[in-house]
């Protein structure tokens, strides 16, 4: 299913460039960074998860045994509440803030309140205990509907509902419409009609490294940050506005980053370790734990989303209607948007109206998960196409061809599709052997599909070639899934020499031309196309560097083998790459070239996932025994990476479908606060997940690229959930199928 | 000229309106054109939304060029993990 | 608090430290030897990045004090490949795309290492059940398991 182009070296599956360092411990990572006279600095956290500050009384902490600084909000500047660009999405630089460390209220249990830095890590945990803080406790809620309640606690008293009421403050931050045709119409001509509620729990993207860093500030005021994060850029930027300083001030180093998926496109360390190190003059480390990581960073949101979807008996959706709520945490901004635009993008759909609420509430403010908003939107949807199928008596792939959007359908979210892939993936699916592959007793199949729209953004990329005519290819891109192979390989190919002969560095903000994060599936895409266009810049200099060399013109040499070569002129001997790089002296310098741009015509990304699971009836114990995942990757420039990302995804999405949810008790303190009750997915859980990577190149990229990090954590949801009604008979609408949910089920059928 | 079509919470800023035609060769004269008939339009297009032109989703620019009879639509700019 | 004096062995290297008697060996590791290949993913045994080799037995190092490797023999991931010829199971983790954003990885080549000293030929199954106490989120396990499942044939072709 590949394009006919024969390329070199795009869609081999060399060995990654940072691989060696990562297989021998010799690679850092955020917490591996130290300096010498470096503090450690530990964060003090609410013990409440709403309450007022009365009073913050450091002294006695300041005090302490090698104690040098200690932080509060007040040691940063009052930000007027302003929407502002951070990198990949908008942000609100105050709730930013406040979310780093707590101003008047705390608003989730483990807000951060203050910091302590001292010589020792061990002393500053101390001294935490030496902060007296006073509190007035509030009543707090936890849930997505109790908090749009009338009479619900209200977290911020300056927050309004647009287009509601402007005297009474509402924890619902933003609302969104989407409607098109006439709904009533459509369910009037609808033959079946089926509406449920599925609500889904918070989830945290679970990450193995904890969130790290280590600043230093100079005398002259210039910061310098080493940091594990998904965009160097960003947290410059975020850190320059928490703290009122100019970003050319600051210098941000990345060091490896143990997973982010989204979570580590945000700050929670970085300005409180910067001021701390101007306080006290020393380099300052801070690096969370893995309690802390599941307090207070990531998580995504909850959701209760409700969806009534109308078929006609020849297999047709006409119209549909979706209500989808999405709790934000502690402050807005939650994947409400994107997903009301994801809910019914896969389909055609001549009627609906979909209603979007985005809702504070007191827990930890969520931060970006793949394809933020899309799985839970995904498992209402699919979830409701499975069972529409069912009562169509339609083959559920064969349902979703009928009503599958193509390009030129109108998205649900407004244009019309450009080249897409979702029905050449669908067919795909349709003919993998796990589809007609037989089960056993108790076993049971499900679908699920999934459609993100990746994003371009801003890259830049420099290359400089070496005197050996070897390269070093320069991004500000954070590598956190073999990005680096990627950029290696589109050198390769572009200046066709050896995949060996390149190095590509991921560089810190005042080394590399800007990059927005490593996020949204954009890397390989967009900082794929500055490393592209650099390329050729470079290949059009060295041939000008060999016209020169022979006297002729640039038009009539071609570069053809990594050396340029003179086709019309028989006596001129092509001239290597090492040789044009050995005598660049002699002909106008050192060869670097450099591309940046802001990325357009990202391509959208659909996949579709088969799942089996077997359950056993007496414990409600739910185990995948086989999986595969099919998904359009444009183009796959290194397979086994973006066979990674479609695994990986599936994972977490398996995770998220079966056993992954934050537990609070009524006080709104996470009960499972570790690796152990937080229940990931381990080896044993699992089957191989098998991948098929479908190709409908993006016609907006040079090779075709979408990105496909995002889409796979989609269909998972929903293909679990039908693969569990198949095999046991019971239709979950709520996330996660933990075997005492689908135990209880079981015995209620 | 190119046909722009509202989403429904866009429309509120133009008292209901669905649809318009504008005059424009590029994303920046499109945000111009919007911002003359409905102050403010424009800005908040620029600060808050992507621009789809016949589909393809442009974000972050103003210079893309536009030709004549294009479809225009403006979502919410797309983030991502 | 005065430091305990502490005579050990790493990766066949005789080392003495002083440390703290409630600091775990991976602080100790990590913190005082500078030997930062073994990561802290939990601290609390549950996600394996953290994994040496304490007398042939694979622990946490995180559940286990500095003061424990007293006369002990232990293996970092540092101590892993030949200088810098790396071993079979690094080299099959890289073929096969085992890693992605690598934080996991050496606690899994140390698991690794130590289920196949156990067994040279495990199933998929006995390879899977071994791995359970590492955590990787990024891979969904399959190539880690594909490349230990190599790797295992790889070195009894060898032996």
């Amino acid at each position: 299913m590949s394009t006919n182009k024969d390329y070199k070296w795009i869609g081999t599956r060399p060995i990654r460039p940072d691989g060696a360092d990562k297989v021998t411990g010799r690679a850092a990572f955020g917490a591996d960074k130290n300096l010498p006279g470096m503090l450690h600095a530990k964060i003090l956290r609410s013990p409440f998860a709403h309450a007022k500050i009365l009073s913050i009384d450091t002294s006695a902490a300041e005090s302490a045994s090698g104690v040098l600084a200690v932080m509060t909000s007040a040691d940063m500047p009052d930000l007027a509440s302003e929407m502002g660009e951070a990198g990949e999405s908008a942000v609100d630089f105050r709730d930013l803030s406040h979310n780093i460390l707590a101003s008047g209220k705390v608003l989730y249990h483990g807000h951060a309140v203050a910091a302590v830095a001292a010589t020792s890590a061990k002393l500053a945990l101390a001294a935490l205990k030496l902060i007296k803080v006073e509190y007035e406790e509030l009543p707090v809620v936890l849930e997505i509907e109790d908090a749009m309640a009338d009479d619900a606690p209200i977290l911020h008293e300056d927050q309004f509902t647009p287009g509601g009421s402007k005297d009474k403050p509402s924890n619902v931050a933003a609302k969104m419409k989407l409607p098109r045709g006439d709904i009533d119409k459509g369910f009037a001509e609808a033959d079946i009609i089926i509406e449920r509620e599925f609500t889904t729990p918070t989830v945290h993207q679970g990450y193995i490294e904890p969130h790290a860093v280590t600043a230093s500030m100079s005398a002259s005021g210039h910061a310098d940050i080493w940091c594990c994060t998904q965009g160097t850029f960003v947290v410059r930027a975020m850190t320059a506005k928490v703290l009122g300083m100019d970003v050319g001030k600051i210098k941000v180093t990345p060091s490896e980053i143990g997973g982010g998926f989204g979570a580590k496109t945000t700050v929670y360390l970085e300005p409180i370790a910067v001021k701390l190190s101007e306080k006290t003059g020393r380099p300052v480390k801070m690096v969370m734990d893995r309690e802390e990581v599941l307090r207070a960073t990531g998580p995504t949101s909850a959701s209760v989303i409700k969806i009534k979807l109308g078929a006609t008996n020849d297999g047709k959706l006409i119209a549909a209607q979706g209500s989808l709520k999405y709790g934000a945490g502690a402050f807005k901004g939650s994947p409400m948007a994107p997903g009301c635009m994801c809910v019914f993008a896969s389909y055609e759909i001549p009627n609906f109206l979909i209603r979007g609420f985005d809702v504070v509430l007191n827990k930890p403010k969520v931060a970006a998960y793949r394809a933020p908003g899309a799985p839970m939107a995904a498992f209402a949807m699919e979830s409701l196409m499975n069972e529409m199928a069912t009562k169509l008596n339609l083959d559920p792939i064969e349902f979703r061809l009928k009503n599958a959007v193509k390009e030129g359908s109108v998205a649900a979210y407004g244009p019309k599709f450009p080249v897409i892939g979702f029905v050449e993936t669908l067919e795909a699916a349709k003919a993998h052997p796990h589809y007609s592959a037989p089960l056993g007793k108790n076993q049971g199949r499900g679908v699920g599909t999934g459609f993100w729209f990746n994003i371009g953004m801003q890259s830049s990329a420099t290359i400089n070639v070496n005197e050996s005519g070897s390269v070093t290819v320069i991004t500000g891109s954070a590598d956190i899934g073999g990005s680096r192979a990627s950029m290696a390989l589109f050198v390769a190919e572009e200046l066709d020499i050896s995949y060996d002969l390149i190095t590509p560095l991921v560089s810190n903000t005042e080394e590399a031309g800007y990059c927005d994060v490593t996020g949204g599936s954009r890397t390989t895409f967009a900082t794929g196309m500055a490393v592209v266009k650099a390329s050729k810049n470079l290949v059009a200099n060295m041939r000008k560097r060999a016209a020169k060399t022979w006297g002729i013109d640039i038009d009539d040499v071609t570069w053809e083998d990594g050396a340029a070569i003179a086709p019309a002129a028989a006596d001129k001997q092509p001239l290597t790459m090492a040789q044009i790089a050995t005598s660049a002296a002699k002909t106008g310098g050192p060869l670097t070239a450099s591309a940046s741009l802001t990325a357009q015509g990202a391509g959208a990304g659909f996949g579709v996932h088969i799942c089996d699971v077997e359950v056993d009836p007496e414990t409600g114990k739910t185990d995948v025994i086989r999986y595969t995942a099919i998904q359009d990757a444009g183009k796959a420039i290194h397979p086994s990476y973006v066979e990674g990302q479609y695994q990986g995804g599936a994972v977490q999405g398996i995770g998220w479908a079966l056993n992954e949810e934050y537990v609070y008790n009524d006080k709104g303190v996470l009960q499972n606060f570790g690796f152990l009750d937080y229940r990931m997915p381990v080896a044993n859980d699992l089957p191989m997940i098998d991948t098929v990577i479908v190709e409908v190149p993006n016609p907006s990229h040079p090779y075709g690229v979408r990105g496909v990090g995002e889409t796979p954590i989609v269909p998972p949801l929903a293909a679990v959930a039908e693969a569990v009604n198949n095999a046991a008979g019971v239709r979950i609408c709520h996330l996660p199928i933990s075997p005492p949910r689908l135990l209880a089920e079981i015995d209620a059928k | 000229m190119l046909q722009v079509d509202l989403s429904f919470d866009l429309q509120q800023f133009c008292g209901g309106l669905e649809s318009l035609k504008v005059q424009a060769t590029n994303i920046r004269e499109l945000l111009e054109q919007l911002d003359i008939r409905f102050p403010g339009l424009g800005a908040k297009i620029e600060k808050e939304m992507a621009v789809t032109i016949n589909g393809v989703i442009y974000q972050d620019t103003l210079i893309e060029p536009i030709e004549d009879g294009s479809e225009i639509y403006f979502i919410p700019k797309i983030g991502g993990g | 608090m005065s430091k305990t004096h502490v005579t050990t062995t790493i990766n066949g290297d005789a080392v003495e430290y002083l440390c703290e008697v409630d600091q775990s060996l991976l602080d100790v590791l990590r913190d005082t030897l500078e030997l930062t290949g073994t990561k802290e993913g939990c601290a609390t045994g549950d996600c394996g990045a953290c994994s040496v080799s304490l007398d042939g037995r694979l622990v946490c190092s995180c559940l286990v004090l500095g003061v424990e490797a007293e006369g002990k023999q232990i293996e970092t991931i540092e101590g892993v490949a030949n200088g810098t010829e790396l071993h079979p199971i690094q080299q099959k983790f890289l073929e096969n795309a085992a890693l992605q954003c690598g934080i996991c990885t050496p606690g899994f080549i140390v698991a690794t290492k130590a289920l196949l000293e156990k067994n040279p030929d495990p199933t998929e199954e006995e390879a899977r059940y071994y791995l359970a106490g590492n955590l990787c989120r990024c891979t969904g396990y399959d190539k880690i398991i594909r490349a230990v499942l190599d790797a295992a044939a790889e070195m009894r072709g060898a032996a």
